[in-house]
């Protein structure tokens, strides 16, 4: 089970998350901002964009944010929605897979970037793994 | 967590924090807002954040919050301070994603009443002629070369391929180039990001808008800065765009992965800081001032687009003169006196206007006398303002003040508040004409959701730290 919620903030907007695992969180995350960028656009199209994807970073909570960045910069730059990845290794300080995706006519909100602000994943009482996120809109 | 109980009045206009306050805090905070506006301020976190910044190591004299401030990450939006030169820390959430966001403002020599019969037609031009929205590039696609030499020469490259006027060059903040760029402290994905997007606006609160001088506060001042009473004068909010926001995302991610040799440890990790001379630091500095740059090309290639449009309107014998370009995020060396000693400081403004005093070496030859023209964008509807820096925001606040009316409504409240046509019909109702490609999208902008424009220059007023001006009452607007 997984699942995100977008909550309100005086400038910006926050997104929860939570998943049983810590990929799939990952995946979550991804779901969430794309939700952001363009509601209700589905997923199940065929993808014709692939990026790849190595990232390394201190601890798994920037590990998060520098992949959310990574595939907001892809984002912008093909005018696309990557709605799928696939980790091919995952540590708490480093992944490395790809991204696929299709572009899109609109997007509805301009993400400037995922920050660090109020994020911190923690394994929490009930099993989930869960963090906040905060995008500079 | 902070309250009022926490706050000393040192005027009716400016509060302090004391540095006993919490434990690291470097020096005291102050914070320009009326007691009415503190009950607001107390709502978010920004003064929270505000002594997060007091912690930052080398910070001098006080951290500062401008009566706009909301919470932002790592800084408040509204935050100012300055580090040592060249011993203390360069931070990136001092500045923000939007790398040199910042408002420019051209005069006409036409009245409302010659203008006002050709608004519609006007704002199908500029929506026509200056993109806007998330993915709409530009006329200009250039080759990472060219793109180059734009982060280079930031305005000055625009005057050489013919967008700018030479006239236009003086009227910039640094004359819209900070020298230190270096285009290759900037990633492929930034280039990528930004190859395609100069004379664009983009989306969020950014816009370009036609306005009328409604008031004069200051007729000398006006008259320096080329105002008259009901003259139309155009408005350009945007900034660095997606190549600024890479630029960013980059350091803050380098400078995380530093701050541990350089035993920096921060309250907020959005604070990431590093030595100012360390290579962190200046490949930093060195990346920020090329996004600067391509800031203030985009706002330049605006301009060529918006008199374009409007000598589609009224003709080639209609010119639109440059009064000022002004940077609200952005870090600069700059000197300024501390402890009664004039020393250069690293300054870091988010979402703050810089607001040089009178007889600045920097200032056109025409505003010296008066002092720096400062832009106060307000909401949607309302109001707008210019104002003039003076002697003792020298003093007091390094030659800053405010940036806009500030956001009190989230993005999701202005929505479920207001409905866009709706706001769209009542608007144009009252005379503003709005093209815009996002109806929800300019819900969020409503004036709803901004605090009182006319009390927030009022409180820099009464402070001291500028001086109202001009206050411009928009008629026509397009944004995202």
């Amino acid at each position: 089970m997984h699942s995100f919620e977008l909550i309100e903030h005086t400038a910006d907007v926050r997104l929860y998350i939570k998943a049983e695992s810590l990929p799939e969180l990952f995946k979550v995350a991804l779901e969430g901002m794309n939700e952001l960028i363009a509601p209700g656009q589905p997923t199940s199209i065929s993808p014709a964009l692939k990026e790849e994807l190595c990232i390394d970073s201190p601890d798994i909570t920037a590990l998060l944010i520098d992949f959310m960045n990574e595939v907001l910069a892809f984002t912008h730059i093909h005018n696309a929605l990557f709605s799928c990845v696939t980790f091919d290794n995952f540590s708490p300080t480093k992944l490395s897979g790809y991204v696929e995706g299709c572009s899109i006519d609109q997007f509805e909100e301009d993400i400037k970037a995922v920050t660090y602000h109020e994020a911190q994943i923690v394994h929490n009482d009930a099993g989930f793994y869960e963090t906040m996120i905060v995008f500079d809109i | 967590m902070l309250d009022r109980s926490c706050l000393i009045k040192i005027s009716d206009v400016v509060w302090e924090i004391p540095k006993k306050y919490r434990e690291g805090m470097n020096v005291p905070a102050r914070v320009y807002a009326t007691e009415k506006m503190l009950n607001e301020v107390f709502n978010d976190r920004s003064l929270d954040q505000l002594t997060n910044v007091a912690m930052l190591p080398g910070i001098l004299g006080n951290a500062l919050a401008m009566p706009d401030a909301h919470e932002g990450y790592g800084f408040p939006i509204g935050g100012v301070a300055a580090t040592q030169y060249p011993g203390g820390i360069i931070s990136p959430g001092g500045i923000g994603y939007d790398i040199n966001c910042g408002v420019r403002l051209l005069r006409s020599d036409m009245s409302i009443e010659q203008v006002r019969p050709h608004l519609a037609s006007l704002c199908r031009e500029m929506f026509h002629w200056i993109p806007s929205g998330v993915g709409r590039g530009g006329k200009l696609q250039l080759e990472i070369s060219e793109l180059d030499k734009v982060l280079s020469q930031g305005a000055g490259w625009m005057l050489e391929n013919d967008y700018a006027l030479a006239e236009d060059i003086p009227h910039i903040e640094s004359h819209g180039c900070l020298e230190n760029a270096d285009p290759t402290c900037v990633s492929d994905l930034a280039k990528k990001r930004g190859h395609n997007q100069l004379g664009t606006i983009g989306a969020g609160n950014h816009f370009a808008e036609v306005d009328y001088v409604d008031n004069l506060f200051d007729e000398k001042a006006a008259q320096a800065f080329g105002l008259k009473k009901d003259q139309v004068v155009i408005l350009i909010h945007t900034g660095s765009r997606g190549l600024g926001h890479q630029v960013a995302t980059d350091h803050i991610r380098l400078m995380m992965k530093a701050m541990p040799d350089y035993g920096i440890n921060l309250p907020d990790r959005e604070l990431a800081g590093v030595p100012f001379s360390s290579p962190e630091g200046q490949n930093y500095f060195n990346a920020m001032a090329a996004a600067a740059n391509f800031a203030w090309a985009n706002r330049q290639m605006i301009t060529w687009e918006m008199r374009q449009a409007w000598q589609r309107v009224f003709g080639d014998d209609s010119p639109l003169h440059l009064v000022y370009d002004v940077a609200h995020n952005i870090a600069k060396i700059e000197e300024h006196e501390v402890d009664g000693h004039k020393q250069k400081v690293i300054m870091h403004r988010k979402g703050a206007t810089r607001a040089f005093g009178p007889g600045h070496p920097e200032l056109a030859d025409a505003y010296r006398e008066i002092g720096q023209p400062v832009l106060i964008p307000g909401s949607m509807g309302t109001a707008s303002y210019v104002l003039a820096g003076t002697n003792e925001g020298m003093k007091e606040s390094f030659g800053s003040c405010c940036h806009g009316a500030g956001r009190r409504l989230s993005r999701k409240a202005a929505r479920q508040e207001v409905h866009g046509k709706t706001l769209r019909d009542e608007l144009l109702a009252s005379g503003i004409h709005v093209q815009t490609g996002s109806v929800s999208g300019l819900a969020e902008e409503a004036p709803q959701a901004y605090k009182d424009v006319d009390e927030v220059v009022q409180v820099v007023h009464d402070a001291g730290i500028a001086k109202i001006v001009a206050r411009l009452r928009p008629c026509a607007v397009i944004k995202g």
